[in-house]
């Protein structure tokens, strides 16, 4: 998404769904994963008529309240959009004038979608033609239509792909920048917008900077951090740059030289220490693998409040730490949620027993590798408005509060200079203030919006709800696409049309990003000399805050006012093209839709895609679908769930969705065992719970167990008294080789099995 | 015609039948007061729902759900079947009515007292008390003594929950509601071993003599009133065993809720009746064993009846007895 | 003399709402730290997978008017207030039973660790309004619960709803409620809420 308009997060809130006439889910289920969320859809429908379509393998308790329902094969969504799409262009019922003003690349998508009849959709992903073109009608004549989306749609090996082909669909029916529209994805765990947003990820620095030489160079100025000393914490100044291990692949790392493993660009090494700080590892894709990784390394550290239950899968015996993480109400700070606003939280109970705060735990090991004081520099500094440059302010940091000001002193791509602590603290502590569906705020918050969803350019900004809203003025959060890729590309403008500026801004036309050099011309001012002398290099990495102050004076968005793009001109598909998952259940359309040629040193591993893909004919000896999903009593890798008495007793064992009509052709009863066996050659021992809500030719398995390995009780390792009362198999055990050619993550929800009595 | 032996008889029909007849006509009222008692909603339902169950379908659910609208559909689904049509009148009935109870056990009382002095009370005379005969064997003592005691606790725990009013609820009241399962439960095996042992209608089938046998099985033929009470004793007993089993076995969860509820509240209603019936014939066993007839009640104990006894009013158990010895 | 007007409290589920989260189960449960064999409320699914048909809907004791279950106890152990709710006395309760036959909703719940598999004493939804103890004491908590009504908050089950499915308070709000949100939804509504007509008949 980033890649298509500037941002890659939701772009309007939950509570604005109220205000859709049409919702389309793909690949995601609220019902179960977003409970207190889910109010918002079935408001919309019961309030504003909304129509519900739910695009899904599976029926599951969205789709029980969808008005329309399409059960699609796994991994064929770019499909049917393309069917959509096709049928939208035909009709005319897309938004023309803001295609021209707003979108590039239409032009190669509306070729592309008219090869996509009806009848080639149905072949390809199972939904009747007719089905297609009711879903279609609905949606796209019933206006504003939010989209939405979560797992179902990106964790696949062409999830970069779909979550560009359902941007591409609400800019074809101008759905974007209003409210009630927009691409909603949903994210998944409690903060997880939050530490996307710091980028606790391997390619990038945090709020998106990337690891060029000119970030770095601005976080080491931003952090007080001599360059050289930070240079000197890498092997090379290419390894600096160079982006690292993914959490999908990371075991790839260790086992590298092991017969029938990937290579990888390590610098020459295999890894040898792991340490997690809160993560269900044993819910990534390949548990077989990682269990591997985790018997060869010489070091792991886990930090947790429960037993992480890699603990219980290694047979690792010797320098296998864990640690007692705290809880987050043990500790207190700002939390990210999935519409981009923050809250404050605060600590209700000191952290108990032994346990230690995740930032206690990262304090005392800075310390002991010497490294503590560079470490928490940047949070006693503050930025000289004379010098535009941080300085020493404080000896001793409050935390969390210094924290905060820091991230909203130096991340300035997403905008986040208005998150100081003190404003969030004050929009928690009112939150009734503020209206449910547009978070606008009344009384004591009145002009400010709930959270102050990024970007906030200013410290006085008021939040931006809705983005890329071109009917609101800057300074009241709106603004248009971002200016990322480029002035022009192929001879065409990228910057937005003319008059399709938002609101009251002094440019009424397409702008570029600001930078020195360009702000007066864009902006149409004069700066001082002493201004145009504290002016950072551009609007990213501007210090003095001038940038931020002059646009928020003309109506101007520093990010530049451009078109969204359809055609993603680094990607090796530029625009999204269909391709069959890497284990497909239709080896004729593997011919026509191969996978995308392998990919070398991708997050430094060499990975496969179409070797894997014409390795053999999966689906001779592989023929049922795999889809793995959440449950809603349980969360990620399940081991703080399945301890609480309440939540295990309402799924207290793993279990797999089968068909009826499935099970009895292989001879399995409801409630008997069995065996789903993956390509991977790992299989996990399940019992079956007949379900009418999959088809004949997939399987359902919840992700939340762990404790059992292939058939093997493993739960014997737990510490005394830390056993959950709920154990099972892990479905990662199953799911199979495959990743995203931009992302790395898995394509969890297009694999294939066998299934067999037990 | 000829050829077929036929009884000297010079009775009526009535005085040779007597027993069932009497015995008869009182379990009809019985059975009838009992259902007006129970006031079923709808005894054509549960004549169905009986059918159905023989059939494998205890859910009670005998309209198919697909010919219900989609409101009662949803009703069946959550709730279970059609409530009204076995609940919770027989409950509410028992509560409500439970002061009858006592009326029904003196009129009774009343008509067996009528009888009495009606038909008399049969005695031996005994000049020789002291030449008895082992009729019992120990084992046979201890099953029938087991089983009077079981039945009389089951009978005074089981109705102190219907007259709950009296006993007035608490932790002794609810220690016997305890006790009444776990003594059920271990009343189950004695019931059996006392149905077999005293099946002495063995005219129906050839079974073996002998002193070993005869240790387990009682002596003696059965007289129409006492083969009445044997066979109350296994039908009524059956029934009570049954239908109490499986009120305990099939413990009401939250998963089973709405399939096994209509079926156990049948069983209540089974087991109701067989309490209510096989309190008549416990009357109706001391009557025929103890005041019709003046019995003998150490030879319970000792297992040994004077001769005297035996040759005047058991003459079939001392015919036996010889034929063992041969 | 203006009118008194008694609360009549009742119990709504709006199926067309409820995704069974069972977070009114959990809630109910931890909240009056009830046995794990014990389901005071219990969402149950019907037609699950079957398109257009599944539906789900939290049951738990409907503190019916002419309460059946007080009708048949033998030991007369249930009190009924008069905003409605129906409670019962475990120290009288002799664990037969007999509530549970006569219950239209199978609220009546009997704990599953006893010996021999006796019942023992019967557990059932307070709407949160505890027990005959003295209000709020250790007692009153241990046999029965929170008493959350005394303290004027809404029950546990109804406050935790995700989608605010499940309404609790006087039947002439919640009947407000039911009736805002036919209105809205405009089409193939039934006639009355589950089980009300079997609970309240016409009051």
């Amino acid at each position: 998404m980033a890649n298509t308009w500037g941002y890659g997060a939701m772009t309007n809130s939950l509570g604005d769904i109220q205000n859709a006439k049409a919702i389309i889910i793909f690949g995601a289920n609220p019902a179960v994963n977003h409970p207190v969320g889910f109010q918002h859809f079935l408001k919309a429908k019961e309030r504003n008529n909304a129509q519900i379509i739910v695009i899904d393998p599976r029926y599951t308790k969205t789709a029980a309240k969808a008005d329309h329902y399409a059960q699609i094969r796994p991994g064929t969504d770019i499909p049917f959009m393309y069917g959509m799409l096709h049928l939208i262009f035909k009709n005319g019922w897309h938004d023309q004038g803001f295609v021209d003003d707003r979108v590039y690349g239409m032009d190669e998508v509306m070729e592309e979608a008219k090869k996509w009849t009806p009848e080639k959709v149905e072949d390809v992903t199972g939904i009747p033609a007719d089905k297609l073109i009711q879903i279609t009608r609905v949606y796209a004549k019933s206006t504003p239509g939010t989209l939405i989306w979560a797992m179902g749609l990106t964790q696949h090996s062409i999830g970069s792909s779909n979550t560009r082909m359902a941007p591409i669909l609400q800019l074809a029916l101008g759905n974007m920048g209003v409210e009630g529209g927009g691409c909603n994805i949903l994210r998944g765990h409690d903060n997880v917008q939050g530490a996307t947003d710091m980028c606790c990820l391997s390619h990038t620095l945090p709020g998106y900077y990337g690891l060029s030489k000119g970030s770095w160079g601005y976080f080491a100025r931003s952090w007080g951090v001599d360059m050289d000393w930070l240079k000197g914490r890498f092997k090379s100044e290419e390894m600096m740059g160079a982006k690292g291990f993914t959490l999908a692949r990371w075991y790839a790392g260790v086992l590298a030289g092991k017969p029938g493993e990937d290579k990888i660009k390590n610098a020459g090494t295999n890894l040898k220490a792991l340490v997690v700080l809160g993560n269900g590892i044993t819910a990534i894709a390949q548990q077989a693998k990682v269990k591997e990784a985790l018997d060869n390394l010489e070091l792991i550290v886990l930090a947790d409040p429960f037993v992480n239950e890699a603990a219980v899968l290694t047979d690792k015996k010797d320098n296998v730490f864990i640690l007692p993480a705290a809880t987050q109400f043990e500790t207190s700070g700002s939390v990210t949620a999935t519409n981009r606003a923050a809250q404050w939280r605060n600590k209700v109970v000191e952290p108990m027993y032994e346990s230690k705060t995740d930032h206690d735990i990262m304090f005392e090991l800075a310390k002991r590798l010497g490294f503590y004081d560079e470490f928490t520099r940047a949070m006693l500094l503050k930025d000289d408005p004379k010098t535009a440059k941080p300085v020493k302010v404080k000896d001793k940091f409050q935390w969390p509060e210094d924290a905060t000001d820091e991230i909203a002193r130096i991340i300035k791509t997403i905008g986040l200079t208005g998150w100081t602590a003190e404003r969030l603290k004050k929009h928690s502590e009112n939150w009734h203030m503020f209206d449910t569906v547009s978070g606008r705020g009344h009384g004591p918050m009145k002009g400010e919006y709930y959270g102050l969803p990024w970007p906030c350019w200013t410290e006085k900004h008021c939040g931006s709800p809705v983005l890329y809203n071109i009917n609101r003025s800057v300074a009241e959060g709106g603004m248009g696409f971002r200016n990322r890729f480029g002035l022009e590309h192929d001879g065409v403008d990228l910057l937005a049309g003319k008059g399709s500026a938002p609101k009251h801004s002094a440019n009424k036309d397409g702008y570029p990003e600001i930078n020195a050099k360009n702000i007066e011309a864009v902006l149409g001012i004069t700066l001082t000399a002493e201004e145009k002398n504290l002016i950072g290099k551009n609007w990213k990495v501007d210090t003095s805050g001038i940038i931020a102050q002059k646009c928020m004076e003309q109506g101007m968005a520093p990010y530049g006012n451009a078109k969204a793009r359809a055609k993603v001109w680094t990607f090796p598909d530029q625009i999204p093209m269909h391709r069959e998952p890497l284990h497909s259940p239709r080896e004729d359309l593997v011919k026509e839709y191969p996978a995308y040629a392998d990919k070398p040193n991708h997050y430094r591993v060499d990975t496969q895609y179409i070797s894997k893909q014409t390795e053999q004919n999966w689906s001779k000896e592989f023929p049922i679908n795999l889809i793995t999903g959440r449950l809603v009593n349980m969360n990620g890798a399940g081991v703080e769930t399945r301890a609480s008495k309440y939540l295990a007793k309402l799924t207290p064992e793993m279990f797999c969705d089968i068909n009826p009509g499935l099970a009895a052709n292989h001879g399995i009863r409801d409630g008997a065992m069995m065996w789903i066996h993956s390509p991977e050659g790992t299989k996990i021992k399940v019992k079956a719970k007949y379900s009418q809500s999959v088809s004949e030719d997939r399987v359902f398995i919840p992700m939340h167990f762990a404790g059992y390995f292939q058939g093997e009780d493993r739960t014997g390792n737990f510490p005394q008294g830390t056993k959950p009362y709920a154990n099972g198999e892990s479905a990662n055990t199953v799911t199979n080789y495959g990743y995203d050619i931009i992302t790395q993550i898995p394509e969890t929800k297009g694999g294939l099995c066998r299934i067999e009595k037990a | 015609m000829v050829g077929i032996p036929r009884m000297e008889t010079n009775k009526s029909f009535f005085s040779q039948n007597k027993a069932y007849i009497l015995v008869g006509l009182g379990f009809v009222a019985l059975t009838y007061w009992y259902f007006w008692l129970a006031s079923i909603f709808d005894i054509n339902y549960v004549y169905h729902f009986i059918l159905r169950i023989f059939q494998g379908d205890i859910s009670g659910q005998l309209e198919p759900l697909e010919s219900m609208s989609k409101y009662q559909q949803m009703e069946a689904g959550i709730f279970g079947p059609r409530y009204d049509t076995i609940a919770p009148e027989i409950i509410r009935a028992f509560e409500e009515r439970q002061s009858l109870l006592p009326y029904v056990f003196a009129v009774e009382f009343v008509v067996f007292t009528i009888a009495f002095f009606v038909f008399g009370r049969k005695k031996a005379k005994i000049e020789h008390p002291k030449d008895t005969v082992l009729v019992y064997s120990l084992f046979q003592r201890f099953v029938i003594l087991l089983n009077i005691v079981l039945m009389v606790y089951l009978f005074i725990t089981g109705f102190s929950i219907t007259f709950g009013n009296i006993t007035g609820g608490g932790s002794v009241a609810r220690f016997m509601r305890w006790t009444h399962e776990v003594v059920g439960l271990s009343w189950i095996p004695i019931w059996l071993i006392l149905t077999i042992i005293a099946f002495k209608d063995h005219k129906l089938f050839k079974r073996k003599r002998g002193t070993f046998w005869n240790k387990i099985f009682l002596r003696g033929t059965y007289k129409p009133m006492y083969r009445i009470n044997y066979l109350a004793y296994v039908a009524f007993g059956f029934l009570l065993v049954l239908s109490g089993f499986l009120i305990w076995y099939i413990f009401p969860t939250r998963e089973n809720y709405v399939e096994v509820i209509q079926f156990r509240r049948l069983m209540l209603f089974v087991h109701f009746m067989g309490s209510a019936i096989i309190s008549f014939f416990i009357f109706e066993t001391i009557y025929s064993y103890v005041i019709s007839v003046k019995g003998y009640l150490p030879g319970v104990i000792t297992g040994r009846l004077p001769r005297e006894y035996l040759e005047q009013l058991r003459p079939d158990v001392l015919e036996e007895m010889e034929q063992e010895d041969k | 003399m203006s009118e008194d007007y008694y609360a009549r409290m009742k119990f709504y589920c709006d199926e067309s709402r409820c995704i069974q989260c069972d977070g009114c189960s959990v809630a109910c449960a931890e909240a009056h730290e009830l046995p794990v064999g014990i389901s005071r409320r219990k969402v149950i699914t019907l037609n699950e997978g079957i398109e257009n048909k599944e539906f789900s809907m939290s049951v738990a004791c409907m503190h019916c008017t002419d309460a059946p279950c007080e009708q048949v106890c033998p030991v007369d152990c249930f009190y009924i207030r008069e905003d409605g709710i129906v409670l019962h006395d475990k120290d009288v309760c002799i664990g037969c039973g007999y509530c549970l036959f006569a219950c239209p909703f199978g609220a009546p719940q009997f704990p599953q660790d006893g010996a021999f598999g006796t019942k023992g004493a019967m557990d059932k939804c307070t709407m949160c309004a505890g027990g005959p103890e003295e209000t709020n004491s250790a007692k009153e908590r241990e046999l029965y619960g929170q008493n959350r009504i005394s303290e004027g908050k809404v029950p546990v089950c109804a406050a935790m709803c995700s989608t605010k499915a499940l309404l609790v308070g006087d039947s002439q709000d919640v009947a407000q409620v039911y009736r805002e949100r036919v209105a809205s939804r405009g089409h193939g509504v039934q006639s009355a809420p589950y089980g009300w007509d079997t609970a309240y008949g016409n009051k």
